[in-house]
């Protein structure tokens, strides 16, 4: 998939596309090294252009929010759908992040 | 009553039978020969005292045949009350039982609808929802346990690269060391020519030189072999690498349509459920209208504790007329004498009420009860014709 972020003052966007599978783990670490840092209070994860989704990059979602947890920052997943709104459903992932 | 009447007219005397029908034959005589003017005196029967007693002591003589008849009727108001009691008890039992017919029934059907939407598992009884929760739960737990090894497996990963990343760093400061011993080499070599130069004084320093070169020499080698060793740990962790993808990959498009199916499932069981809820509100709304509609009949055949008291009171009453007129009977013989109690005559009554009864059953059972009686003779029993196919019993 193709990552691109966004910072302003503490608040963090990323924006997904395409397929966000294993692959991704080098990339993703970006976003895992800046919640570890503690550079950002809070997190949003733009999946609007994401059309698919497997178990590790759901995995890595929650390695993000394991983080981000230890550093008191705030997690937002936006613009899922199809698919993976359907993955976050079946996944309970309403019940672990605010989702828009 | 007129009938009687008549009669009584030719009983004025105690003349026989056919002197009085001579006597009433001619007063019709005198009656058509005065067909305009009739006098009063003419048609009505001679009012002497005389007459008067005779005729008294002869409506005495009816009135024994009059008593029975009454009695006998008494008996069969007596048998149709019971009838009326009999029969109203019997259709209230029946009705009763229909009642609880008609409830059996909301029950059974309550039952089946029960039984169509449980299973009985390992024992236990369970409902077509819960069953559909347990499905849910199972999947979402499935779920997290797949997600849950996907996130160790990439936190391994980032581990992984982490040691990559010192792996780097040590085998960065090996280049160093192979660097530093690179000079170290150079540095023996240079130490070799100089003792050289020194000659006989140089040589003790030469000695050490060449140590100092076989030092380096090992050096280098251990140097060589840890590369070897850096680069088999980096093969390791690579090959680490593809096994974790494997771990961490797990295509969930299956688990989204097992979702799916078990919502529709869910769905359908509502529907099902709601349905059922219909059918058993009807079944239980026929029940209670069959129940009033019961109630309401029942009430209805109340009616027979009115009729039966009807007829009690009729019979008492009848009870009573009967011992007036044997008690008037009494005192007119006391006072006029018995008088010859003429059997033609009564026959003439009884059969003259008797034809005037139209169920042939009832007839026959009268007549019987008269003869028993002893107010008629047993050849006087007509045999009836059997007229009962008319007759709708």
């Amino acid at each position: 998939m193709e990552l691109r972020q966004e910072i302003t003052s503490g608040a963090a966007k990323f924006f997904l596309k395409g397929k966000f599978t294993f692959s991704d783990h080098e990339l993703f670490r970006e976003i895992i090294n800046l919640i570890k840092d503690g550079a950002v209070s809070s997190i949003v994860m733009d999946f609007e252009e994401v059309n698919f989704i497997d178990s590790a990059g759901l995995g890595m979602i929650l390695i993000a929010k394991e983080e981000s947890d230890k550093k008191n920052c705030s997690v937002i997943l936006k613009g899922a759908k199809g698919q993976i709104e359907k993955m976050f459903k079946v996944s309970k992932f309403d019940t672990l992040f605010t989702i828009k | 009553m007129d009938a009687l009447l008549k009669e009584d007219e030719s009983l004025k005397t105690t003349d026989s039978g056919a002197e009085l029908k001579e006597k009433n034959a001619q007063s019709q005589q005198d009656l058509q020969e005065d067909q305009g003017v009739q006098s009063a005196s003419d048609c009505l029967p001679d009012r002497s005292d005389d007459g008067n007693e005779a005729m008294l002591g002869s409506w005495s003589g009816v009135t024994p045949p009059t008593i029975s008849m009454i009695d006998v009727i008494s008996d069969k108001l007596t048998d149709a009350s019971k009838l009326i009691e009999d029969s109203t008890l019997d259709l209230s039992t029946k009705f009763r039982d229909l009642a609880s017919g008609a409830n059996k029934q909301a029950d059974t059907v309550q039952r089946v609808i029960e039984k169509a939407s449980t299973l009985k598992v390992d024992g236990e009884d369970i409902s077509m929802l819960e069953f559909s929760d347990i499905f849910n739960e199972s999947l979402v737990d499935a779920i997290e346990k797949v997600l849950h090894i996907s996130k160790l497996a990439i936190s391994m990963v980032y581990s992984l690269d982490d040691a990559i990343e010192a792996i780097k760093d040590i085998e960065k400061f090996n280049e160093r060391i192979q660097g530093i011993n690179k000079q170290t080499n150079l540095l023996s070599l240079n130490a070799t020519i100089e003792a050289a130069r020194a000659g006989e004084a140089g040589r003790g320093f030469a000695v050490v030189s060449d140590e100092v070169r076989h030092v380096s020499k090992e050096i280098n080698d251990l140097s060589m072999e840890m590369s070897d060793k850096i680069g088999q740990v980096g093969n390791s962790v690579r090959s680490g690498y593809k096994t974790l993808q494997e771990v961490a990959t797990t295509d969930m498009s299956g688990s989204i349509r097992a979702k799916d199916t078990l919502d529709a499932l869910m769905a359908a069981l509502i529907t099902q459920t709601d349905e059922f809820k219909e059918i058993l509100g009807g079944a239980a709304q026929d029940s209670i209208e069959t129940s009033t509609i019961i109630s309401n009949m029942i009430v209805g055949m109340q009616f027979q504790d009115k009729t039966t008291q009807y007829i009690d009171n009729s019979v008492l009453a009848l009870s009573e007329i009967s011992s007036a007129l044997a008690q008037l009977k009494k005192n007119t013989e006391s006072n006029i004498g018995s008088n010859n109690e003429d059997q033609e005559v009564q026959k003439a009554l009884i059969e003259n009420i008797t034809s005037k009864l139209q169920l042939s059953e009832f007839k026959q059972g009268y007549n019987k009860d008269l003869v028993a009686r002893g107010v008629l003779c047993s050849s006087l029993l007509e045999d009836e014709p059997e007229e009962d196919d008319i007759e709708l019993f």
